[in-house]
């Protein structure tokens, strides 16, 4: 060590030997362990007296002759001990330079190699990237990198002279789990043929996958600082496979979810997108899936002039399964329903339950249906009802009434066993068929909607329009549950029964051209009721007039919004009532006035005309519903 | 709704046809102001066809008036059908109006 740093110090001792020459010696040697290093002058002068000094802090030795006594040894002794001291220091520093540069140098290969693995999201080129910058790094003649995923056949990855076998490969991976995380082997015997060293280490990447990758052949055994390099570029790496694994991880979500949005596309376009508009009919439909697909489904459909279908059913089970079947479900009752060679709707179960039972039965699920047809001549409801719940019927002025289903669900035994029922309806009569998602919502103390909160829910909106009802269960039902997300898919089908002939209720964007439709209705319906003409023009002009004023104030001309218009004329009695959620109005009706002709007034007619062609104005507005009742008395001549 | 536009003398002549209400009123108000613009401020509305007005149609109307009258001119109306002749009577607008019972009869009128 010292011998080495003295060939490059040379020029220092002759400095101290000249000295010595000057003091009286005649040769001055520097040893180290016995061996000469330097001698000046070269040639060997015997002489009598002769210094023989051995360092106290290192082997150097100095031997001085043509000198002697205490004095001069004392001296020679600590000049020695300098120069020991120094060369000691300038190796260490030699060293340290070296290793620092060597440190450096690999920095600089690791941040390049993490630089080029950035760039790369892809597992295969990532372990190609590894294995070729860790050889080079190493000065290895072999790479190698396996990855295993669980449950699938690792991947293996070489760059090297001489191949391992995939069988050498998999034994080495093999050790390597015994002692985790790394191992360096420097004994060729411990090694397959032809590998004379090997330093492999883990990746740090997720739990289900395993990676490894090492070097092998290198010209100088491994040694530790190796070891610290490698783990560096394992945490590196390992970083960088996970990054990728999430990369692929939400392409494929992205994927699954795309095609999660289809199959919600396509579910949402198999219902029916809005109910048909049947006079004397108020009907209302909606579902809402609890996931991206659901296994409800209903259906509205307008048979001929006179008949109506409904349908609503519930598949077991959530999300992609329960919608397959749902879909093929809703087809084969729609198919059923509009070809309908039957004449009871427990037909149409029946066929159903044939056509689909092996399919339910082979995965273990059923649906509950409820399938009816409305008959609008006599207002009579066939339906068959295998299982579905809740289904509410409500008489006209009377509580609601919760129909039990009289038949197990489709799906669930072969035979056919299903029946038919019949309600008479009567004008004002309520009809909800909804599945169990509305019941069965749940709130935070885990406690259920239940069947008497959706009783009573219905009970107080029972007045309102068919959609109204639904709006109003749904905000129970959301107040109920709170924060908690909807479980279950919700679906609902409300029919209200009005008088087919004397009642209407439109639902009309706010724009001065869709005012009309009421206004001219309404004239044809006072005209087929035989009123006076008076009266018509009256009653005409009042709707007029009164739409005009909520586009134009209540709503400030902003269309997006409607409003429900409810025509009644009986015996007695016209009735427009209007419901609308516009801007409340601030009015005394009774102080309101024709403006003074000679004025010439621009506006301010409106309210005054409805109330002088009605006989009866009353409006009110309660959490954000305005309601408006216009009534014409009907006296009629006999 | 139909709008005809003519000559008659000295008068510009506004012949409408079906249901003047909110939804028509504006492309009325706007040939109404447009002629008070081109200082053709003695105007005609012949409601021979009109079946329905509604308020916003007689605010329209009010206005179109009060504008030729500020420039020295003159709106009238003729040959209102029943119904809408009702409706000026309720809002007591038939005062206000010189209403004719012809197209001719108005344009003769002094």
């Amino acid at each position: 060590m010292l011998a080495s740093q003295m060939v490059n110090s040379a020029e220092r001792f002759y400095k101290l030997a000249s000295i010595w020459i000057n003091l009286g010696a005649t040769q001055v040697q520097l040893l180290d362990e016995d061996l000469v290093l330097v001698s000046i002058p070269e040639e060997f002068t015997p002489s009598k007296s002769m210094l023989s000094v051995q360092s106290r802090v290192s082997t150097l030795a100095l031997r001085i002759s043509g000198l002697t006594g205490d004095a001069w040894s004392s001296i020679a002794e600590s000049m020695l001990d300098g120069l020991g001291s120094l060369l000691t220091i300038e190796s260490e520093m030699k060293d340290l330079t070296a290793a620092l540069v060597e440190t450096q140098d690999r920095l600089v290969a690791i941040y390049e190699l993490t630089q080029a693995t950035r760039r790369t999201l892809d597992i295969p080129a990532l372990m190609e990237l590894l294995v070729k910058e860790s050889k080079t790094l190493f000065d290895a003649d072999g790479g190698l990198a396996i990855l295993k995923e669980k449950g699938q056949k690792p991947i293996f990855h070489q760059i090297s002279d001489k191949y391992l076998s995939q069988t050498e490969l998999e034994a080495l991976a093999a050790l390597f789990h015994k002692d985790q995380n790394r191992f360096v082997i420097n004994d060729p015997h411990l090694l397959p043929p032809g590998i004379h060293n090997l330093m492999m280490l883990s990746l740090p990447v997720r739990d289900k996958v395993s990676a490894l990758f090492g070097v092998y052949n290198s010209k100088t055994d491994f040694t530790s600082p190796d070891i610290k390099l490698a783990q560096a570029i394992a945490g590196q790496l390992g970083a960088q496979f996970e990054n990728t694994y999430l990369h692929l991880e939400s392409l494929r979500r992205v994927r699954l979810e795309a095609e999660m949005d289809i199959a919600r596309q396509v579910q949402m376009n198999i219902l029916p997108q809005n109910v048909p508009i049947i006079d004397g009919l108020d009907i209302y439909a909606m579902s809402a899936p609890a996931f991206e697909v659901g296994g409800d489904f209903f259906d509205v459909i307008e048979r001929s002039k006179d008949s109506l279908v409904l349908t609503v059913g519930d598949v077991t089970g959530k999300g992609m399964p329960s919608a397959l079947l749902m879909s093929m479900t809703h087809t084969v009752i729609k198919s059923a329903s509009r070809m309908m060679p039957f004449n009871f709707p427990h037909q149409v179960l029946d066929r159903l339950n044939f056509d689909l039972f092996s399919d339910f039965s082979n995965v273990g699920m059923f649906a509950t249906v409820f399938f009816g047809t409305f008959d609008r001549t006599n207002s009579v409801l066939s339906f068959s009802n295998a299982g579905q719940s809740p289904i509410y019927h409500i008489p006209n002025g009377q509580e609601p009434v919760l129909l039990e289903a009289q038949d197990v669900p489709v799906g669930v035994l072969t035979e056919n066993a299903f029946s038919t029922q019949k309600i008479q309806f009567s004008n004002g009569d309520i009809f909800v068929i909804a599945t169990d998602g509305f019941p069965e919502a749940r709130n935070t103390f885990d406690e259920m909607f239940g069947y008497e909160r959706m009783k009573n829910s219905l009970s107080k909106s029972r007045n309102l329009s068919a959609k109204e009802m639904v709006e109003s269960l749904l905000a129970d039902v959301n107040s109920f549950s709170a924060s908690k997300l909807q479980e279950d898919d919700q679906t609902i089908i409300v029919v209200k029964v009005n008088d087919m002939d004397r009642t209407k209720q439109f639902l009309i964007p706010a724009t001065f051209e869709d005012i009309r439709i009421p206004a001219e209705y309404l004239r044809a319906l006072l005209v087929k009721a035989a009123l006076d003409e008076s009266i018509i023009n009256g009653c005409e002009l009042a709707v007029q007039e009164h739409l005009t004023n909520l586009v134009e104030h209540a709503y400030v001309g902003n269309s997006d919004n409607t409003i429900t218009i409810n025509i009644t004329c009986d015996e007695n009695q016209v009735m427009i009532e209007t419901i609308d959620k516009g801007k409340p109005v601030n009015v005394d009706l009774s102080k309101v006035k024709m403006p003074n002709p000679m004025d010439l007034a621009e506006g301010g007619y409106g309210l005054a005309i409805i109330q002088s062609l009605m006989d009866d104005v009353t409006y009110n507005t309660n959490n954000g519903r305005n309601t408006w009742q216009l009534i014409k008395f009907i006296h009629r001549t006999p | 709704m139909e709008i005809v536009k003519q000559e008659n003398g000295s008068f510009s002549v506004l012949k409408l046809k079906g249901r003047f209400d909110a939804h028509e009123a504006e492309p009325v108000n706007t040939w109404l102001q447009a002629q008070v613009e081109k200082q053709c401020v003695n105007i005609i509305v012949n409601l021979e066809g009109v079946n329905f007005v509604d308020s916003t149609a007689l605010s329209t109307l009010v206005r179109g008036y009060k504008k030729c009258r500020e420039n020295n001119g003159t709106l009238r109306l003729c040959s209102l059908q029943q119904p809408v002749r009702v409706i000026f009577e309720l809002t007591r607008l038939d005062k206000a109006f010189d209403i004719f019972e012809t197209e001719e009869e108005a344009s003769v009128a002094i």
